[in-house]
């Protein structure tokens, strides 16, 4: 019965809401999937630069070329988006105060991202690269985990940060 | 905050100025990254206090981070629970 009548103010007067819901955080974080979309967005360059040494295109290839633009598109928000969620959800105090730099670098990825969507240069799909294999890098160090850097085993064959994971 | 609190229970709480907080205590805190928010105090360290949910499945404490007292907007002084 209490309850209904503050149901009732509550329509009229407008009681502040707080939350208490149990917030679920998956944990479950990993820079690969940007650099991935990052590896993506550089692999649709290459292949719209090697359109670009045709000397006419057919209908065919002008399908694919809007295909390509799209997709590059596409993985570069992606990027964009994988790397927000990392920096939103996973990363706090603690690894602001080892990183003070964090913020800059997300923000010259969100930069360096967009940048990628705008141009067809691969110069822009490279420094989006480096920007987000510098992420991975600070990432895995918060958790205390040491990188290397390989090529990657399929096109367009860029070195990549990879954590170190050891088996016991 | 389940099950000491569930969705659509009102709350009332109280601050006055000579409140102190103590580690159980149910507070309703306005915290910088999750607003304003009902959780349980889990620890007390001078004027900051670590706060915990009951559900275990709750943002960690490590998540919310030690808050200022003066973040704390009342303790919980009466919960009035919604028909489920």
């Amino acid at each position: 019965m209490l309850h209904q009548l503050l149901e009732r103010v509550n329509k009229t007067m407008g009681f502040e809401t707080a939350r208490a819901h149990c917030d679920i955080p998956c944990k479950i974080y990993d820079p690969i999937t940007a650099q991935l979309a990052t590896l993506s967005v550089l692999r649709f360059l290459d292949l719209i630069n090697e359109l670009e040494q045709k000397e006419s295109l057919s209908l065919a290839d002008q399908a694919l070329f809007i295909r390509l633009v799209n997709d590059k598109e596409k993985h570069a928000a992606k990027v964009k988006d994988e790397v927000r969620i990392i920096w939103g959800d996973f990363i706090k105090q603690p690894q602001i105060e080892a990183q003070p730099d964090i913020h800059a670098l997300v923000h010259n990825i969100m930069m360096a991202a967009s940048a990628g969507k705008q141009n067809v240069s691969r110069e822009k799909g490279e420094s989006l690269l480096s920007l987000v294999n510098q992420f991975a890098k600070h990432f895995w160090t918060f958790k205390g985990v040491d990188t290397y850097q390989a090529v990657c085993p399929y096109p367009p064959s860029e070195k990549l940060v990879y954590p170190l994971l050891k088996q016991d | 905050m389940a099950p000491s609190l569930l969705s659509d229970d009102y709350i009332i709480v109280l601050r006055f100025p000579w409140s102190r907080f103590y580690q159980g205590q149910v507070v309703l805190v306005e915290h910088t990254q999750y607003q304003l928010i009902v959780k349980r105090i889990a620890d007390v360290r001078g004027q900051e206090v670590l706060l915990m949910g009951d559900h275990p499945c709750s943002l960690s404490s490590d998540d919310m981070g030690w808050v200022d007292e003066k973040q704390i907007v009342g303790k919980l002084f009466c919960r009035i629970e919604a028909k489920h």
